[in-house]
C-alpha cells in the first residue's frame, strides 16, 4: 500500500515547550516510516545549535531578549532546513523537523521557505502539549539530564537549568492556531486529548492513526519462535509440520520462564500464528500461564508458493535462478506463488499497532521471517538488513522500550535442562557527531 | 484481530443539530463494524418518534416549550436506549444511538443508564458539528425531503419546515463540555477537524480514523474481474493462469468501455487504478492502463483467496479427495479455512487497509481483480449482509459501478460481451431500495 503514498515528498514539523516528548514522537514517526518503506530522517534543531554555538548553553542563551542568541538560533533553524530540503530532494521521502518552533513567527518562517525553494512539497505539523508537572520532570529526568549540554553538571544544576529554559521559551510560546491555515495534529497530555486538523493525503491520515495509538508506559515486549519443527530438522521451508520432542520440551520451559517472568500477573496479550508449531507452543505456555493466546492468520510464517516443503538445497537444484535472485535481495525477492519480506512487512503492521497500543505486557510466538521484521522495528534496524537479523530456536528476545531506544535481553533456554543464559545488550550507542544523534 | 478486542460491549452515541450528518455517520460506522465481524446496530431515536407519535408532525412538534410533545419525544428517546441496552446484553456487541442528544442533561442521562446497565461498557460520544450552510441544505435535499415526515408535502414546503425544526433545536443547543466526563470525538467539516477527548481501546481508536477518512463526495467505485482466465475454462481453482483468447478479448473490450467512461486526460490521471499480483489480473489491467496511458498499482492485498492444498483442483476433483472438507465449506463457506489456505473471513480481514483506502479516496476508483475479493469489496460497500458475501453474484466480463448515495449504493452493472463488445446495463436505485425497504412493519427497522 506503500505505493500510494509515494506520490509526494513531506515534511513533518514538531511544535512544543522543551520536555514535551517531541524528539520521541519524531523518532517513533521517524521508526514506523522507514520500517513502512519511506526513506526518512530526524533533523534535530538542538543537535545544530550544539554543533554550531557548542553545548555551554545555560538559560541565558534561550532568553527571547538575547539579540545575538536569537540570531544564532535563528540561522541554526535555517540550516537544518536546508539540510532538510536537500535530503528530500536526493534520496528522501519524508524530513521531521524537531525543534520547538513554538511561534507563529518561526512556523510561517518555516512554511514560506519551504514554499520557495521546494513548494512541491506537503507540510504537516504535531504539536505535543504537556501540563502534567509529574510527567515533564519525569522526562527532564530522562532524556536531558544525560544529554550533552549538560556534561559536568550535577543533576539538580542541569534540572534548575533546563526548567529555567522552559520558561524562556513559555514567554513567547503560541500554540498552533487554526487561522495559521497548516494542517496539523495536536496531543495533548500524551493522547488524552487529541486535535485533527486539515489532514490530507494517505500518509498523513496513516501518521494519524499511528499517533493516536502511542503512549509511554513502559510495558516490555517477548518474542519466541515456536519450538523446533519437524521441518526444522529435515531443514525444509514451509509446510505445517508438528513440534519434535525437543520443540514439545522448549514449549514447557518457555511456558516454566514465563510463569517466572510475570510473577502472576495474568493481565498479558498473547499473539500467535494459525500454524500447528506455534499454536502448539502456545498451547502448553497458556496452560502453565493460566491465559488464552489470540491466533492471527497475519503472523503465519512467509508464504514460499511453490518451494513450499523443499530444503534449500532442493531450491538450488530444482530453480535455480530463483535461488540467486534470492541471495542477492533477499528483501525484495517474492517467492513464485508465495511472498517476499515485503509482503511480510505489509502483512504484520496491524500486529505493531496492537503491540504499541497495548499497555500490557505482549509475548508474540511466531516464525523466524514474522519476527525478523517485528524485532527490526522496535529495535530500529535497517530494513534492508532484516532478512538477515539472528532470531535462533528457543531463544526469548525481551525488549523493553525505554527513552529513543529499546532496551534488549536475550534468554536462551535449554530444551532439555530448562537452563537459563541471559545475555543484556549494552544500550548505549557512540555517536560520531550530534548530528546523528 | 477482532477476536482480541471483543471483551466490552461498545455503545456509540451521536450529538448534533438535524442535517449534520449524524445518521450518515451512524450508518456508515454500522457497515463497517457488521463489516468487521462485531453484532453491531443502530437505534434510531427519529424512527421510534416516527413509529409511535406518527409521521404528520411539522416543526412545532419539535418546540422545546410545547411540553406534551416533549414528553412524548422523551419516550420514545427512552425506549430507544432500553432496546439498544436489550441488544447489547444479548450478544449484541455495539450498539449506536443515533439522536440529536443535544441539552447536557440528556447525555447525562443516557451515559448514566449506560453505565448502570453494564459492568463494564465502553461509551463514545460523537458531535458532528457544521456551520456551512451550503452542505446543510444539501444534506437537506439529499435526505429530508425523501424523510416519511415529509411525503405529503412539496419539497420547497419540506425544505421550510425543516429549517423551521433546526430553529427549534438551535434554541436549547449545548455543544459537549470537559466537564461532563464523557469520552468524544467531535468532527467539523465533514471530518476534516476532529477533536478527540479520553478515546481509548483498539475499536474506538478505529473509529476515529475511520470518521477521519469519510466524506460525502460521490466518486464512482468501478469493480471487475479479470477477463475470464485458462483456470476458469477448466473449472479449476486456484493458479496462476494466463487469460483464455475470451479473456483477452474482454480486456480490450473493457479498455473501450473505461475509455469512454472517462472522456478527458484530467479524469484519467485522477484515477486511483488498483489491481492485484495474478497474471491474469495484471494482463487485464495492462490492456485497459495502456488504453488509458495510466499505471496501476499491483497489490498482494488483491489477490484471489488462497486455496491452500486445493490449488489447481476442481470442484469435483476436491469432492473425491477432501469429502470431509468438500462438505464443511458447503455448510460453512464463510468461515471455511481451506488447509493451507484462507477462509472468506481472513480475505475480510485482509482487505480492510483497501476499504479504508477506498473510503478515503475522493477521485474515482478503478479495481480489476478476483471473484472472491470482489465479493468482500461488494458486500462492504452495497451493504450485504456477511453471510452473503460467498455467495454473492460476481460473474466474469461485467463491471459493476457502485456510487455511494446518502446512506445506501447506487448500482450500475454493465455485462460486456468479449467478443462483439455487446454492452447491456441494469441498473438499480437509491429510491427503489428505501420504497421497497419503507413497506416495512416498522419504522424503528429502517
Amino acid at each position: 500500500m506503500q505505493e500510494l503514498g509515494k506520490q509526494q515528498k513531506m515534511v513533518i514539523g514538531m511544535v512544543g515547550l522543551p520536555a514535551r516528548g517531541k524528539t520521541y514522537i519524531s523518532r517513533k514517526i521517524c521508526r514506523y516510516l522507514n520500517w513502512m518503506g519511506f526513506k526518512s530522517k530526524v533533523f534535530n534543531i538542538g543537535n545544530y545549535r550544539r554543533q554550531i554555538c557548542g553545548t555551554d548553553c545555560n538559560s541565558n542563551f534561550f532568553d527571547p531578549g538575547n539579540k545575538d542568541a536569537s540570531k544564532a538560533r535563528d540561522e541554526c533553524a535555517l540550516l537544518a532546513l536546508n539540510d532538510m530540503i536537500n535530503y528530500l530532494r536526493n534520496e528522501g521521502d519524508v524530513s521531521l523537523y524537531d525543534g520547538t518552533n513554538t511561534t507563529k513567527q518561526r512556523r510561517k518562517l518555516i512554511m514560506e521557505t519551504l514554499q520557495q525553494k521546494f513548494s512541491e512539497v506537503q507540510v504537516f505539523w504535531v504539536e505535543s502539549i504537556c501540563n502534567d508537572e509529574d510527567v515533564i520532570l519525569r522526562n527532564i529526568q530522562l532524556t536531558k539530564l544525560n544529554n550533552p549540554d549538560y556534561i559536568g553538571k550535577s543533576s539538580e544544576e542541569a534540572t534548575q537549568d533546563f526548567q529555567q529554559r522552559i520558561e524562556q521559551y513559555t514567554k513567547v510560546y503560541e500554540p498552533i492556531d487554526m487561522d495559521e491555515n497548516i494542517s496539523f495534529i495536536k496531543i495533548i497530555d500524551i493522547g488524552n486529548d487529541i486535535m485533527i486538523y486539515n489532514i490530507q493525503g494517505f500518509l498523513q491520515s496513516k501518521l494519524v492513526s499511528y499517533l493516536m495509538n502511542l503512549h509511554i508506559y513502559p510495558r516490555p515486549i517477548y518474542l519466541s519462535r515456536h519450538g523446533e519443527s519437524q521441518y526444522n530438522v529435515l531443514h525444509k521451508v514451509g509446510g505445517d509440520s508438528d513440534l519434535t520432542q525437543t520443540g514439545l520440551m522448549y514449549a514447557k520451559q518457555l511456558g516454566k520462564y514465563f510463569v517466572q517472568e510475570l510473577e502472576g500477573n495474568r493481565n498479558i496479550k498473547m499473539f500467535t500464528s494459525t500454524m500447528q508449531r506455534a499454536l502448539h507452543t502456545s498451547n502448553e505456555v497458556c496452560e502453565l500461564l493460566g491465559v488464552e493466546y489470540y491466533s492471527l492468520k497475519a503472523l503465519d510464517e512467509i508464504n514460499p508458493g511453490i518451494c513450499d516443503g523443499l530444503t534449500y538445497q532442493q531450491i538450488a537444484d530444482k530453480f535455480p535462478q530463483d535461488y540467486e535472485e534470492r541471495k542477492m535481495n533477499k528483501l525484495t525477492y517474492r517467492y513464485p506463488r508465495g511472498e517476499s519480506y515485503l509482503d511480510v512487512i505489509s502483512r504484520v503492521e496491524q500486529i505493531i499497532f496492537e503491540i504499541e497500543r497495548s499497555r500490557l505486557p505482549v509475548i508474540v510466538i511466531a516464525h523466524q521471517a514474522i519476527l525478523r521484521c517485528l524485532y527490526a522495528y522496535f529495535h530500529e534496524h535497517e530494513v534492508p538488513e532484516i532478512p538477515k537479523l539472528n532470531i535462533p530456536l528457543h531463544q526469548v528476545i525481551k525488549l523493553v522500550p525505554a527513552a529513543y531506544y529499546c532496551k534488549e535481553t536475550r534468554i536462551k533456554i535449554d530444551p532439555m535442562t530448562g537452563n537459563w543464559e541471559i545475555q543484556d545488550e549494552a544500550t548505549i550507542k557512540k555517536v560520531k557527531s550530534f548530528l546523528d544523534l | 484481530m477482532q477476536e482480541c478486542n471483543r471483551s466490552q460491549k461498545i455503545a456509540i452515541c451521536t450529538v448534533g443539530l438535524p442535517a449534520r450528518g449524524k445518521t450518515y455517520i451512524s450508518r456508515k460506522l454500522n457497515r463497517y463494524f457488521n463489516w468487521l465481524g462485531y453484532k453491531s446496530r443502530v437505534f434510531i431515536n427519529g424512527n421510534y418518534r416516527r413509529e409511535i407519535c406518527g409521521t404528520e408532525c411539522n416543526s412545532l412538534f419539535f418546540d422545546p416549550n410545547n411540553e406534551e410533545a416533549q414528553k412524548a419525544r422523551s419516550d420514545c428517546a427512552k425506549m430507544a436506549l432500553q432496546d439498544l441496552i436489550q441488544f447489547l446484553k444479548n450478544g449484541g456487541d455495539i450498539g449506536i444511538l443515533d439522536g440529536t442528544n443535544i441539552t447536557k442533561e440528556r447525555r447525562h442521562q443516557i451515559e448514566s443508564d449506560l453505565k448502570s446497565s453494564f459492568n463494564g461498557i465502553q461509551t463514545l460520544w460523537i458531535e458532528s458539528i457544521c456551520n456551512d450552510s451550503k452542505v446543510i441544505q444539501n444534506n437537506i435535499r439529499l435526505t429530508k425531503i425523501n424523510n416519511p415526515d415529509y411525503c405529503n408535502m412539496d419539497s420547497e414546503q419540506a425544505t421550510i419546515d425543516f429549517l423551521n425544526r433546526i430553529k427549534m433545536y438551535e434554541q436549547i443547543y449545548k455543544t459537549i463540555t470537559d466537564d461532563e466526563d464523557l469520552s468524544y470525538i467531535k468532527t467539523m467539516n465533514v471530518g476534516a477537524d476532529i477533536i478527540v477527548h479520553q478515546v481509548y481501546g483498539f475499536l474506538l481508536s478505529k473509529v476515529v480514523s475511520f470518521i477521519m477518512n469519510l466524506h460525502t463526495y460521490p466518486r464512482p467505485i468501478y469493480l471487475s474481474r479479470h477477463g475470464e482466465s485458462q483456470y476458469n475454462v477448466d473449472d479449476r481453482v486456484g493458479g496462476d493462469s494466463d487469460l483464455s483468447e475470451l479473456g483477452e478479448m474482454y480486456a480490450d473490450k473493457l479498455a473501450d468501455f473505461f475509455n469512454q467512461e472517462f472522456p478527458t486526460k484530467e479524469i484519467k490521471n485522477e484515477i486511483i487504478f488498483l489491481t492485484s499480483t495474478m497474471r491474469r489480473a495484471i494482463h487485464t489491467s495492462d490492456v485497459v492502463a495502456q488504453k488509458l496511458e495510466i499505471q496501476p498499482l499491483q497489490l498482494k492485498t488483491l489477490d484471489e483467496i488462497n486455496v491452500g492444498i486445493c490449488d489447481g483442483m476442481t470442484y469435483t476433483e476436491i469432492a473425491q479427495k477432501f469429502p470431509n472438507d468438500f462438505q464443511e465449506r458447503k455448510i460453512n463457506k464463510l468461515g471455511y479455512r481451506y488447509p493451507r489456505g484462507e477462509s472468506y473471513l481472513d480475505l475480510i480481514s485482509r482487505i480492510e487497509p483497501v476499504i479504508f483506502e477506498i473510503e478515503r479516496s475522493r477521485q474515482p476508483v478503478m479495481i480489476i481483480a478476483h471473484q472472491a475479493i470482489l465479493r468482500c469489496l461488494y458486500a462492504y460497500f452495497h451493504q450485504n449482509e456477511i453471510p452473503e458475501v460467498p455467495t454473492l453474484d460476481i460473474p466474469l466480463h461485467c463491471v459493476i459501478k457502485l456510487t455511494p448515495a446518502a446512506y445506501f449504493c447506487d448500482e450500475k452493472r454493465v455485462m460486456i460481451n468479449p467478443q462483439t463488445g455487446e454492452i447491456s446495463i441494469k441498473e438499480e436505485y437509491v429510491q427503489e431500495f428505501i420504497r421497497s425497504k419503507s413497506k416495512q412493519k416498522s419504522f424503528i427497522d429502517l
